[in-house]
């Protein structure tokens, strides 16, 4: 297989924050892969080396073939960004954005007027097509981002957090359009903080954290390095779970998780173990919180994420190196 | 495929100077900075001022003097609302977009100061159109009146560098009309355009004479109605070359450092 994106031994830093530490990463031609990280792990920074937004100190990076810091302008051709904030003209028509961008993509006049009528039929924006996008609802605008970002047909599609702030439904409708561009063979790159969105979309998934690759693999595999079943506690209060983490101490390495508490599994042993444990803490006075559940489960990503980072997926840690743009008050002229 | 997906800086300038004309025609507090603004201001300090000023002339003598104040009235006071929109598209998303795709990185810049320049054409236009029959009059010729003319576009384009300096370097839109309003005002009337400089307050007159919005209305009036011309048509044009360039410059360099930050 060929690389459609290759990354090797990024450094970026900023002050004296390094955001990307001698970060690398693949994306097999025709694949999604999925970059997961908490907040500042260097997710943003990476898209934008990869997008020729941003420098990097040091390392290399080609994407579609072509070199980020020597060959900028081939690499802009040939991929689309869609970010976490819509980056439409807000004083434009859904339509009038996508001829917009198609012009800037070099099609024709007549090429990227047909080219915006196909994209609002493929998305479902048909409706939309002769409303300002300022008066779009957020799933809609991040649906004509989405079809913005492919007014000619990149080889490589960068996603960064595509779903953030999106209801239930939409996510769902994003995810099968995402689907369907894979589908006609265009290489996606998707960062998200959400492990599911990941687990549903990804081909493959590398996992970041300070700036550093810490696990790469399918979800499966990494599901399966942290061995085959956790016995999780659902507390009623989640400020309990490290008194309900000491007493499972004995048991393994119980960590705090945001729902409760959780625990590598050997078999049923465990669960038995455990609720012996907290009856005993409970008994000696030690142990207060209300359980919700008990019981033995299949890792999540979350389980991963968790043992490899040594901290939750959704942790606040320190600022993300933000993208250029943020939400805007107010709109284009 | 992607040979031909090249960056065109006449091509991308053209396709983002039509979005932006769009925008601004579309925009109604455009329309009545730049048109109506201008005009109402003309009819009514003509109808308030003119007999005061001029006690032995009149309306049409106000008009006939005042026009080019009017003129850079309109151009001055619709600069910041541009300003404002470019502020959105560099915080709003939009300026990221751009800059992953194959786009001169000064075309959308680029694209809205040729649309500005229209927008002051049309100020131009509309202002001489209607002061003509209420008094104002070219009497040096058809080079004097193209000068008239093009001296504010002109004029018109170092103000849209400063105010394009101000958006990029501003954090908010907002912040990009409270400090453009409070110049524009300053410069359009503290001035010789509405008032003999000789019926200023003496503290007053050195400033209205270095103010530029001075300099270029003293040049129209003398491109339209005679007079000595080269000096202060010299001086106007080197006001506003300094503004284009000086404020230009800084602009680009703030607009190119922005892609180096990690934040917006």
């Amino acid at each position: 297989m060929t690389a459609a994106v290759e990354a090797e031994g990024l450094v970026k830093a900023f002050g004296d924050r390094r955001a990307l530490d001698g970060l690398s990463l693949r994306a097999e031609a025709g694949t999604i892969v999925g970059l997961l990280g908490p907040n500042g792990a260097g997710k943003t920074t990476t898209i934008n080396v990869l997008t020729t937004v941003t420098r990097p100190d040091a390392g290399r990076a080609t994407v579609a073939g072509h070199d980020v810091v020597r060959e900028p302008a081939l690499v802009r051709a040939a991929i689309g960004v869609t970010g976490q904030f819509a980056a439409l003209d807000g004083g434009l028509t859904a339509r009038e954005n996508l001829v917009l961008f198609g012009r800037l993509m070099k099609l024709g006049r007549a090429a990227a007027s047909r080219r915006a009528d196909e994209l609002l039929e493929r998305f479902g924006l048909t409706e939309a097509a002769d409303q300002r996008t300022a008066m779009l609802s957020g799933g809609t605008r991040r649906r004509l981002d989405l079809a913005a970002s492919i007014t000619r047909e990149p080889a490589v599609l960068f996603l960064d957090e595509p779903t953030t702030g999106l209801d239930p439904r939409s996510r769902l409708a994003l995810w099968d359009a995402v689907r369907e561009l894979r589908a006609s063979g265009i290489t996606i790159l998707l960062t998200t903080q959400y492990l599911e969105e990941a687990d549903a979309l990804a081909d493959r998934i590398t996992i970041i954290d300070r700036g550093r690759v810490v696990a790469e693999g399918t979800a499966e595999d990494l599901k399966r390095r942290i061995g085959g079943t956790v016995c999780h506690v659902r507390l009623a209060d989640p400020a309990e779970a490290p008194a309900v983490a000491r007493a499972l101490a004995p048991l393994g390495v119980a960590s705090v998780v945001p729902d409760g508490v959780s625990l590598p599994a050997a078999g049923p042993q465990t669960l038995v173990a455990a609720v012996r444990a907290l009856d005993d803490a409970r008994a000696a006075g030690r142990l207060a919180a209300t359980i919700e559940d008990i019981g033995l489960r299949r890792p999540t990503l979350d389980d991963v994420f968790l043992a490899l980072t040594g901290h939750p997926a959704a942790a606040d840690g320190d600022d993300e190196a933000a993208p250029l743009g943020r939400p805007a008050a107010g709109v284009g002229a | 495929m992607s040979a031909a997906v090249r960056p065109s800086l006449v091509g991308d300038t053209l396709v983002m100077s039509g979005r932006a004309l769009r925008l601004t025609m579309r925009d109604p507090v455009t329309f009545v900075l730049s048109l109506i603004f201008p005009l109402l201001l003309m009819l009514l300090m003509t109808a308030s001022f003119a007999k005061i000023v001029y006690p032995t002339g009149g309306y049409s003598e106000f008009v006939d003097v005042g026009l080019p104040a009017f003129i850079l009235v309109g151009i001055a006071f619709a600069a910041p609302v541009t300003a404002a929109a470019t502020a959105s598209d560099l915080r709003g998303g939009f300026d990221a977009r751009i800059r992953t795709m194959p786009v001169p990185t000064l075309a959308a810049l680029a694209g809205r100061l040729v649309a500005d320049t229209a927008r002051s054409a049309a100020t131009v236009a509309v202002v001489v159109l209607v002061g003509l029959p209420l008094g104002f009059r070219f009497t040096v010729g058809p080079w004097g009146a193209v000068g008239f003319v093009l001296l504010p576009l002109l004029f018109g384009l170092g103000l849209g560098f400063l105010a394009l300096l101000v958006a990029v370097r501003a954090p908010d839109a907002e912040t990009v009309n409270a400090t453009l309003n409070p110049l524009m005002l300053l410069g359009t009337f503290l001035s010789t355009g509405l008032v003999p400089k000789s019926d200023l307050p003496g503290w007053v007159q050195p400033v209205a004479e270095a103010n530029p919005f001075s300099v270029v209305i003293e040049a129209m009036r003398a491109l339209a109605h005679g007079g000595p011309t080269t000096r202060p048509l010299l001086e106007a044009l080197a006001w506003s070359v300094a503004l284009a360039v000086g404020c230009g410059a800084l602009a680009v360099r703030a607009y190119r450092r922005r892609s180096a930050r990690p934040a917006g």
